[in-house]
């Protein structure tokens, strides 16, 4: 619904709706007929003071009045006269109006119907999120807990990797590295919040002392969020990608710069965290509207 | 006649054209009102609620040092915290607990990378008004409401997590994400439970 002919028509639409529904409109159109009616008058006047200047009359300062004031009344009469063929004019003359505002918004329904679909998507974009990793406690204990952490691939589907660990004191604190994006290209869908798994620790054992998340990363140190045989993150060529890899890790390691691009809209340290009793699950996700949460197993 | 058939035609089209005029002008209201919508969810999935912010003030070789305001949902200041911790890098940990469709969070205690979060500082005291969480303080706030914020804050100081709820410690990493001294910064929280630090 985008071809010249189509615009053309909607352009000419738009306009004769104006022109028969707009005060505007209706004004000119007044002035329109007010001038059509001047113009009569004064050429019946002009005719007028020609014959008789010609028959040799002396012209007055009034002389070609009556015959304009005789040519509106015969318009007015003629109107008149042609009342049911006026009414037909005025009734084909509403119907263009009303097809044309008909049409002008027709096209408007249109246009809205695309923007409500491109907000339905910026909704869905923003809404989203992804699996960073699932947590099981396998043992508890006043003294401490022994838990499971599986890693997920990018897009959230599957385990690529797991690591058990054990700590002193009652809850787990996964942390991770979280990189949250300009909300333009998280609502368009060209981009999407990261976050990289990075240490372990817990209530009772402080962060400097925590595990490494050695499980969280392959053999190259790429964690494995990045891990995809068809890169399609950002819907890329394997080179391509792995290039961008590069740039986001340097983000990463420079924030200044990221944000400055305006590419990174913050960038920092999060370590989720919830008390370990054994048989229970939670799963940590990346939130498409910025940081981590964590739902229970299930959600 | 002739006329008069050619008049009632056009009534007939002009009373058409009217009728899908009319369904047009109602497919619009509906529009209006779904476009309407959609722009509030979408300012509420981006929309910030800070009750929090702070800024190193020194970093030494024995540790560092913070101050923290707190705030309500209404932005009035009503508590600091001026402290120094061993550490180099600072923990702020808030419980995100889970209300309708939202989280709402409650800063809960500070602590460092030398300093296990049992051990920091809690946060609820600068903020605990006769047992209700000032945080959550706004115009308009009905009693039913109150109550109910206060019935949290009650699990959330003795250390229960409510269902659905969870903790988050935001923090610096050295060498990738350091906070500046100086810098004043802002921990955001938003309706899906996710937080993140931004600079004021």
């Amino acid at each position: 619904m985008d071809g010249t002919a189509y615009q053309t028509a909607i352009a000419i639409a738009r306009g004769v709706s104006w022109l028969f529904t707009s005060l505007p409109g209706l004004i000119i159109l007044g002035v329109a007929a007010f001038f059509f009616l001047i113009l009569r008058m004064s050429r019946a006047a002009k005719a007028d003071r020609s014959l008789r200047k010609a028959a040799g009359e002396k012209l007055g300062p009034f002389a070609g009045v009556e015959a304009a004031l005789a040519e509106a009344a015969s318009l007015a009469a003629k109107a008149v006269v042609n009342i049911p063929a006026l009414l037909m004019t005025v009734a084909v003359l509403a119907l263009v109006a009303t097809v044309s505002t008909t049409v002008a918004s027709f096209d408007d329904f249109l246009r809205d119907q695309e923007r409500i679909r491109a907000y339905e998507k910026v909704v869905a974009n923003l809404e989203r999120r992804y699996r960073l990793a699932t947590v099981e406690c396998l043992s508890s204990s006043p003294e401490g807990f022994t838990a499971r952490i599986d890693f997920w691939d990018a897009e959230g589907k599957s385990v690529v990797n797991s690591q058990e660990l054990q700590l002193p004191g009652k809850e787990l604190f996964l942390d991770a590295v979280v990189l949250n994006f300009a909300y333009a290209g998280i609502e368009s869908g060209d981009t999407r919040n990261l976050a990289f798994p990075r240490a372990a620790f817990s209530d009772r054992l402080a962060e400097k002392d925590g595990l490494i998340l050695t499980g969280a990363a392959d053999a190259a140190g790429l964690p494995w969020i990045f891990r995809r045989d068809e890169p399609s993150i950002y819907g890329m060529e394997k080179e391509a990608f792995d290039k961008r890899i590069g740039e986001i890790v340097s983000m990463a390691r420079d924030q200044g710069s990221a944000r400055k691009a305006g590419v990174v809209r913050s960038q920092y340290g999060s370590a989720v965290h919830r008390p370990m009793q054994k048989g229970r699950s939670f799963t940590v996700w990346i939130e498409q509207s910025g940081g981590l949460s964590i739902k229970d197993s299930g959600f | 006649m002739k006329v008069s058939k050619g008049l009632k035609a056009m009534f007939w089209l002009l009373l058409a054209v009217a009728i899908i005029g009319g369904a047009l002008w109602l497919a619009r209201v509906v529009q209006g009102r779904r476009i309407s919508a959609l722009e509030g969810e979408i300012g509420s999935l981006k929309q910030e609620h800070v009750n929090l912010r702070f800024s190193i003030t020194e970093r030494a070789q024995e540790g560092l040092s913070a101050r923290i305001k707190l705030y309500t949902a209404d932005g009035k200041e009503i508590g600091v915290l001026e402290d120094s911790w061993p550490g180099e890098r600072l923990f702020i940990d808030f419980i995100l607990v889970k209300m309708g469709s939202g989280y709402l969070s409650f800063p809960y205690r500070v602590f460092t990378d030398a300093i296990p979060a049992a051990e920091g500082r809690d946060l609820t005291v600068f903020y605990d008004k006769a047992g209700f969480p000032a945080v959550f303080d706004q115009a308009g706030l009905s009693r039913s409401a109150r109550a109910g914020l206060q019935a949290l804050f009650l699990k959330v100081k003795a250390g229960e997590y409510p269902p659905s709820s969870f903790g988050n410690a935001l923090h610096e990493i050295g060498g990738i994400s350091e906070f500046n001294t100086g810098l004043v910064y802002r921990a955001v929280a938003r309706l899906s439970g996710g937080m993140e630090i931004m600079e004021d």
